[in-house]
């Protein structure tokens, strides 16, 4: 009797390391497929690091935000032009039906004054600034004394995650 | 032939030999599976060194493949911003426009003000500013009309009341293929 039951928990035990054996296989091949494509992402990322550093350097990140906003003041103060900050947030990224991300966006809007060429330089610099952005809202506007008001509204895309 | 065993004896005899028959078989069952076992051994060794291999293999793999998330979600991540950038790439900056509908106004209109709206739907400028004459200001209108790149132009009637001097604001709407 005793033999009878060691050979059947033996039976037993065969079997199931037989389908532990199948299932490991089964991970293992997957984990090959997976390495396999993990060696071409591989390449990929070598091969793109240059263009992906140039890709994040035209989105802002949210931690620059102070420094863009006194750099954008300084340049306001050499090229003669009285600013003023209005807006500052940052819109959420939100995620639509199929799952693809808006990215988040930093809004920012300046009110400007000076003489016609001075605002119109600074409009040039603000479409210029090197980074993703789209102006949402501009006027201008000639006041009576010659000056010239300006009113700018940009959205920058802050950097993916 | 006459059976001189007694009956009761006769019954335990029988017993007897059940229980050896019994025995016997017991016996050769044990000798069998004993065999069998002999035989599986080797399966069963061969399947737990090969068994443990492979699950050296699977955590070497995992910790690899942990990596290539990693490597894979940059690779997204540059991919989404690639795609942004494609996306919102603009043909025109308002400034380019603004020099348009001055060198359209040519002299004989000066145009004071421009209101750049719906800039992410449907973008149109607001104009307004003062024409030398009515003439002038049908020329600039014409002018901007024939642009290709404003779509429509939106001059009221009523801004042409006064043959000179005339105040006047317009409408634009830009062409879908000028992006801002």
């Amino acid at each position: 009797m005793l033999t009878a039951g060691v050979f059947i928990y033996g039976l037993y035990d065969v079997s199931k390391q037989g389908v532990q054996y199948a299932e490991s296989k089964k991970v293992i091949g997957e984990h090959a497929a997976k390495e396999a494509s993990y060696n071409t992402v591989q390449g990929l990322l070598v091969s793109t690091s240059d263009d992906r550093v140039k890709i994040d350097s035209l989105f802002i990140e949210e931690k620059e935000t102070i420094s863009f906003i006194s750099e954008i003041e300084k340049n306001a103060r050499a090229m003669k032009v009285m600013l003023e900050t209005n807006e500052l947030s940052i819109t959420p990224s939100v995620t639509d039906t199929n799952g693809v991300a808006s990215p988040a966006l930093l809004v920012v809007g300046f009110d400007f004054t000076g003489s016609q060429a001075d605002v119109w330089k600074y409009i040039t610099l603000l479409e210029n600034i090197p980074y993703h952005k789209k102006i949402t809202q501009l006027s201008l506007v000639k006041s009576d004394n010659s000056e010239w008001k300006a009113n700018v509204k940009m959205q920058l895309t802050l950097r993916y995650d | 032939m006459i059976n001189l065993i007694p009956p009761s004896a006769k019954k335990s005899i029988i017993i007897e030999y059940w229980k050896r028959v019994i025995a016997v078989w017991l016996c050769l069952f044990s000798t069998a599976f004993v065999i069998l076992a002999v035989f599986l051994l080797p399966t069963h060794i061969a399947l737990r060194s090969q068994i443990e291999y492979l699950e050296q293999s699977v955590s070497a793999s995992v910790d690899r493949v942990s990596n290539y998330d990693i490597s894979a979600t940059e690779l997204v991540t540059a991919s989404n911003q690639a795609r942004v950038l494609l996306d919102n790439s603009a043909t025109n900056t308002p400034s380019d426009l603004i020099t348009v509908l001055n060198a359209h106004a040519n002299g004989g209109v000066a145009l004071h003000n421009f209101q750049f709206t719906k800039l992410t739907t449907a973008p149109t400028i607001s104009v307004s500013g003062l024409a030398n004459t009515r003439e002038d200001l049908a020329k600039f209108r014409d002018a901007v009309t024939a642009d290709t790149r404003f779509a429509t132009v939106n001059l009221p009637i009523s801004n042409l009341i006064k043959d000179k001097d005339l105040l006047f604001s317009m409408e634009i709407t830009l062409a879908t293929s000028t992006r801002l």
